[in-house]
């Protein structure tokens, strides 16, 4: 049998419109089997000719209709142009393997494969080494803490005060490895021009920002587990405990979550500034503003007061405290409760928590002082940031 | 039945940074299997207009299609069916250029063996198989422009955006580039920008000179480079004792005689040409060679500007 493209001038000669629309058909047909099974990617060139292929042999139909009989030839001479060589390159293409998963390619599958590069750059060289060392030290001076030093009593005060001030620590150490992983996600694609050819590939603004966060987040989470991981099965090694059970899940989730907040800001920071210093600096400068931690513990009050919360006077403090609060109420976690009722002045936010689980009335306990308040306010600050980031993104020229 | 657009199209393209206009009222369109030439000095809007069609830069005004697709309002589509090969070249230096290839394999949905396949067969297409496993930190700026244009390529795109494709390349890099450009061009719709007008006047078959964002003019080369009015070398086997008494042949507006034996004749058109071989032949001259001259798309450049490009 012969291919249907070389029957069409017979029938376009045989003045029978149902013919030619006959033969239209075995040509769509042929086009149809020749691609079946077989790999496209969406947008290429076989795609292109393919819709162009089909889209003559509609006006060539049409031509035939409308008795365009010039027009139809002319059609028709296209058609025999396009379809052999499209037919025969469609036959070349690699054949589906049913089982293998294929990626739609789309704009979330497409942030992902930002996410992923972002993810594996992240860990390599020395800003991972920086995250994981930061990390690392956090979670050896939280666990050692949660093993003897927050639990040191009488004449071990100072050693309490020790492990408290080296807290304090930590929690500096948190943010800075949040602003570490996201403080040159976008300027220094700028910097280096691979923005170009990033932002040229088949993704969309926000499907990057998003990408770049997402794979800050897996990067944060890997160093967090990994370092959390590390210390944790050492400190369980050396000493047989991890504190309280609560300590080795809640602790690194606050660890996790802070730094990712930190991160977020310093993502937004990195959208709207060219460069990496002033990205870092504006991202530690939203640290001291936001952390009244410097108020609360190294200003204005003794260390043995970092666990508590200023008073409410408002919603500046409301929305920054979480950052704090957070820290701290995992930090106390990890001691044992009874430490808490010994706080001195003032009242300690967790120490209303305390009563209100030794007398059964939760209900007690007021929304700010809670632990899904801290988590709605990070969520709301991350969710700010990135849908910020983006929106500051999308219209940026990429000169 | 509507119209197939054109694989590139822009209207009425104005970017203003400021108070300076980088492109001003430009219309463009490539037809398929187009090489179509973005041409001018150092700062004529070339790469402004290139980064508004790929859209890395948003128009002040106007609007502009990649395969029918709307650059703004249907960005992804739009960029489904391009290539980019950008003027600088920025890679990501800690990766191999196989690491590369398979990550700008994933943004059009391909991975594991199919992944692999095509990589190998561009890393080859290329000639960097044997770097494949390097870091693209180690490349030279060639074998940067070679992997960025094998990436450009990865989705077989039916349009292609090469902006300075040329610049800062060896001599056999570019020799290598434009043979590339050229086999490119068979199959799909080009558009390349250069400031080096000698280099790709063999590329393309039309051209857009721009000049301070604005385009001075858009015509096929072939026509751009006819000289107008016409000019011929003639050679004669024997010595002619008075060029200049030639243009007294109806049709010869001057005559420059490089020897007594070839003139760079400037005539009225293609008929005078004629006429002036028949005198000469008439007045027992036999003439050995008769070409036309074409000016090179530089010198186009500067007759229409007045300025050296």
């Amino acid at each position: 049998m012969s291919d249907p493209w070389t029957d069409l001038e017979q029938a376009l000669a045989g003045d029978d419109p149902a013919q030619v629309h006959r033969t239209t058909d075995r040509i769509r047909d042929a086009v149809r089997g020749a691609f079946e099974g077989r790999q496209l990617v969406r947008g290429s060139l076989l795609v292109e000719r393919r819709r162009r292929l089909e889209h003559t042999l509609a006006e060539l139909d049409d031509a035939v209709a409308g008795d365009r009989i010039d027009e139809a030839r002319e059609r028709a001479e296209q058609v025999r142009e396009l379809a052999p060589a499209l037919v025969d390159q469609a036959r070349q293409l690699d054949p589906i393997d049913a089982e293998e998963e294929v990626s739609t390619g789309g704009w979330l599958a497409n942030a992902g494969t930002v996410a992923r590069k972002e993810a594996v750059l992240g860990i390599q060289g020395t800003r991972g080494l920086l995250l994981f060392g930061i990390l690392g030290l956090t979670f050896g001076i939280g666990l050692r803490s949660a093993i003897g030093g927050s639990t040191a009593t009488g004449g071990q005060a100072s050693v309490k005060l020790v492990w408290n001030y080296a807290h304090s620590l930590a929690f500096l150490a948190l943010p800075l490895a949040g602003l570490l992983a996201g403080h040159g996600l976008v300027n220094e694609e700028r910097r280096s021009d691979t923005i170009h050819i990033l932002a040229a590939q088949p993704v969309g603004r926000i499907g990057i920002v998003l990408g770049k966060w997402l794979g800050m987040a897996a990067t944060l989470g890997l160093a967090v587990a990994a370092s959390a991981g590390l210390v944790g099965t050492a400190a369980y090694a050396v000493t047989g405990t991890l504190g309280p059970p609560s300590a080795a899940v809640t602790y690194p989730l606050a660890c996790f979550g802070l730094a990712l907040a930190f991160g977020s800001i310093a993502l937004l920071a990195s959208t709207l500034l060219e460069r990496t210093g002033p990205t870092l600096a504006v991202g530690l400068a939203s640290f001291v503003l936001l952390g009244p931690v410097w108020q609360n513990a190294f200003l204005t009050r003794s260390l043995e007061q970092a666990g508590t919360i200023p008073d409410p006077g408002s919603v500046l403090v409301y929305l920054a405290t979480p950052f704090t609060a957070w820290w701290n109420w995992t930090s106390e976690l990890l001691g044992p409760v009874n430490d808490a009722t010994g706080l001195p002045q003032g009242e300690p936010w967790h120490a209303a928590l305390v009563n209100a689980v030794e007398t059964g009335a939760l209900e007690a306990l007021p929304f700010y002082a809670t632990q899904p308040y801290y988590a709605i306010v990070i969520a709301a600050w991350i969710a700010v940031c990135l849908g910020l980031a983006a929106a500051v993104f999308r219209r940026q020229d990429l000169a | 039945m509507g119209t197939l657009s054109a694989p590139i199209e822009a209207r009425n393209l104005t970017k203003r940074y400021d108070d300076l206009d980088a492109i001003r009222g430009l219309s463009l369109s490539a037809d398929e299997g187009q090489v179509l030439g973005l041409l001018g000095p150092n700062g004529a809007g070339k790469s402004t207009t290139i980064k508004v069609l790929v859209g890395l830069v948003h128009p002040t005004e106007g609007e502009a299609w990649i395969g029918g697709h709307h650059v703004q309002d249907e960005g992804i589509q739009a960029r489904r069916q391009l290539g980019y090969l950008p003027e600088v070249v920025g890679l990501y230096e800690q990766l191999t250029a196989e690491a590369y290839l398979r990550y700008i394999a994933r943004f059009h949905g391909t991975s594991g063996p199919r992944a692999t396949h095509r990589i190998e067969a561009l890393l080859a297409d290329v000639r960097l198989t044997q770097a494949a496993d390097r870091p693209i930190g180690t490349f030279s700026k060639g074998m940067r422009q070679r992997l960025a244009l094998a990436g450009a390529l990865f989705h077989d795109p039916p349009v292609l955006v090469l902006d300075e494709p040329l610049t800062g390349l060896d001599p056999e890099g570019i020799v290598k580039m434009k043979q590339a450009i050229e086999q490119l061009g068979r199959q799909r719709t080009v558009l390349v920008s250069s400031h080096e007008l000698h280099a790709v006047e063999s590329l393309c078959d039309r051209a857009i000179i721009l000049r301070d964002g604005e385009e001075l003019t858009s015509a096929p080369v072939a026509e751009l480079t006819r000289r107008d009015p016409p000019r011929y070398t003639l050679t004669t086997a024997d010595p002619l004792p008075e060029p200049r008494a030639l243009t007294d042949v109806d049709g010869v507006r001057s005559i420059h005689a490089s020897s007594q034996s070839t003139l760079q004749v400037e005539v009225t058109d293609a008929d005078a040409a004629s006429l002036l071989v028949d005198h000469l032949v008439r007045g027992g001259h036999r003439v050995r060679h008769l070409e036309r001259d074409e000016r090179t798309l530089e010198e186009a450049f500067v007759d229409i500007t007045g300025v050296r490009a």
